[in-house]
């Protein structure tokens, strides 16, 4: 019983879009295109805050040492650093392998470093930090404390440009949040209008429907059905479109662009499964929300 | 079944389409309302299906207060009314099929019993050839025909027909009268608005007559 009643109001609202398939057309377009926009920024997010990510896994303290540190004094210092509640390794750096990994870094030097008769290259300590206190905010205070520590003679995080980074994004996502949500209303308006629309070309159907003993349910549901669809069929519609353009331009320029990006084993990805959900019951629900306004002020007969 | 006390209706401010109405509809029974033009026929069967709302007075139907009732009750005293408008109101894009089954897909019937009634009732005004054709394809008469077995495919308890003969010849009019008595005879209330004096001299139902909206006779 309700499965027969479910698809006569499917077919109703079917029956709407056929009977007005420029203006649903109209509307499905507009939703794909906006959610175009949005899923665009959504994947745009979702990859740097992975780059992100990885450059916080990555991220580690230098700390320079005050050249002639007795060895004791070097084993002290490491066993104190170590003991530090956020550090969770330690690794020691002498004056010779610091050369020899400058040497290495960069091809050609060794020929020039070769004549140096004194090691100009500190000592240094690699700290990494728990992952609890990966955060940029954490490794500055950190990198600032273990700077003051005796025989210490500087401390540098790498990254410290990803700081930067990290703060444009969060301004990014704030102007992305902006953008969806003139998009949404746009969108929201566009399918409220579309529907209002069938509403009216069906005018005289419902007021007869509704006479003959409909009720409010059995009236708006064929209209919410279709709002719901042209949420579904825009939004779907919106990612074929990126899937398409993410196969053919991203793929395809994708090793020069990882290149330069960052040294590690970096991709870019496409939505997420559960974002893809997301995008799409989205869709739905604004179409849902759009034929909900439309037919607010609508049926007081 | 209807019951009507002092009941007034106004469109615009102190013009009354209705005034003062006392009127009781028995159970069963077959009415016939008529008056002149603009006597407020129309308007009184419009109050009794809430199509429009009385501005004083009670009105009762099947026993239940209808002036004070509820938005979302109205749909189920309509279920209960069969309704043939003086201007049909078919759905024109619809089938003949189509129109006479929507009253049952309202009320959430199978598909097979819609089927089974619609095709039913088609055969009782003589349509069962006309089933797949649209309502503009039929001649006046046949359109009356279809939308009383509308009004009449639910089986409903009263029947409330606004000139169901106008316009018709004398032939297709006793055709109409006597689908309406065999609905009757099966217990169905009707009130039937007319301003046919043949219908009023032909057939000895009970006439309320109207006049500038007031009853001038109930006999
Ligand atoms: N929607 C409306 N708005 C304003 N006035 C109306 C409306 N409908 C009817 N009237 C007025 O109410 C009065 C009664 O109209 P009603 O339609 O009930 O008459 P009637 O007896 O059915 O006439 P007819 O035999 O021509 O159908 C008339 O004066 C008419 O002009
Ligand atoms: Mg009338």
């Amino acid at each position: 019983m309700v499965f027969i009643k479910t698809s006569y109001f499917l077919n109703k609202a079917l029956d709407n879009i056929r009977q007005n398939p420029f203006v649903n057309l109209i509307a499905i377009g507009v939703i794909a295109i906006s959610f175009l926009i949005f899923s665009t920024f959504l994947m745009l997010f979702s990859n740097l805050n992975s780059l992100l990510a990885l450059w916080e896994e990555e991220i580690q303290i230098e700390l320079f040492l005050d050249d002639n540190l007795s060895g004791e004094k070097i084993d002290a210092l490491q066993k104190k650093i170590l003991s530090m509640a956020n550090v969770k390794e330690i690794r020691y750096i002498n004056k010779e392998e610091a050369l020899s990994s400058f040497k290495k870094s960069i091809p050609g030097m060794d020929v020039l470093v070769k004549d140096l008769n004194n090691n100009p290259l500190p000592a240094s300590f690699e700290i990494k930090l728990a992952e609890s206190s990966k955060s940029f905010d954490m490794v500055k205070a950190a990198a600032k404390k273990l700077s003051t520590i005796d025989g210490v003679n500087d401390a540098v995080y790498g990254q410290e440009w990803v700081e930067r980074f990290s703060t444009s994004l969060a301004i990014a996502r704030l102007v992305g949040l902006i953008i969806g949500a003139f998009l949404l209303m746009a969108t929201i308006f566009i399918v409220s209008n579309t529907i209002k629309l069938t509403v009216y070309t069906r005018k005289e159907e419902l007021e007869i429907t509704r006479l003959l003993g409909a009720t409010d349910r059995f009236i708006r549901l064929p209209f919410f059905i279709e709002g719901i669809l042209q949420g579904l069929a825009g939004s779907a519609l919106s990612l074929a479109g990126l899937y398409l353009a993410y196969r053919i331009f991203i793929i395809k320029v994708s090793s020069s662009v990882q290149a330069s990006l960052v040294t590690g084993t970096f991709q870019i990805s496409f939505l997420s499964t559960p974002t893809i959900t997301y995008v799409l019951f989205g869709g739905m629900a604004l179409g849902l929300f759009g034929s909900f306004i439309s037919l607010g002020r609508f049926l007081k007969v | 079944m209807i019951e009507m006390y002092h009941v007034y209706m106004a469109y615009q401010r102190d013009a009354n389409a209705l005034e003062d109405i006392n009127l009781k509809i028995e159970k069963g029974s077959f009415v016939l309302l008529t008056g002149p033009s603009g006597a407020g026929k129309s308007t009184l069967l419009k109050l009794i299906t809430c199509q429009e709302k009385a501005t004083k007075g009670q009105i009762l139907v099947g026993g239940r207060n209808i002036v004070r009732i509820r938005h979302s009750s109205i749909p189920y005293l309509r279920r209960n009314t069969g309704i043939v408008f003086q201007d049909f109101k078919l759905l024109n894009k619809r089938t003949i099929i189509d129109n006479v089954s929507l009253p049952l897909e309202i009320i959430g019937k199978s598909r097979k019993e819609i089927k089974h009634k619609a095709w039913n009732v088609l055969k009782m005004v003589g349509l069962q050839h006309k089933i797949a054709s649209y309502p503009l394809q039929l001649s006046g008469g046949e359109q009356q025909r279809v939308a009383i077995a509308r009004a009449l495919v639910n089986d409903p308890a009263i029947l409330l027909a606004d000139e169901p003969t106008g316009n018709l010849d004398k032939e297709n009019s006793e055709y109409i009268m006597e689908l309406l008595r065999r609905a009757n005879t099966k217990g169905t209330t009707i009130m039937l608005a007319t301003h046919d004096k043949n219908l009023i001299e032909n057939y000895h139902y009970r006439v309320v007559g109207l006049e500038k909206g007031k009853i001038i006779s109930n006999g």
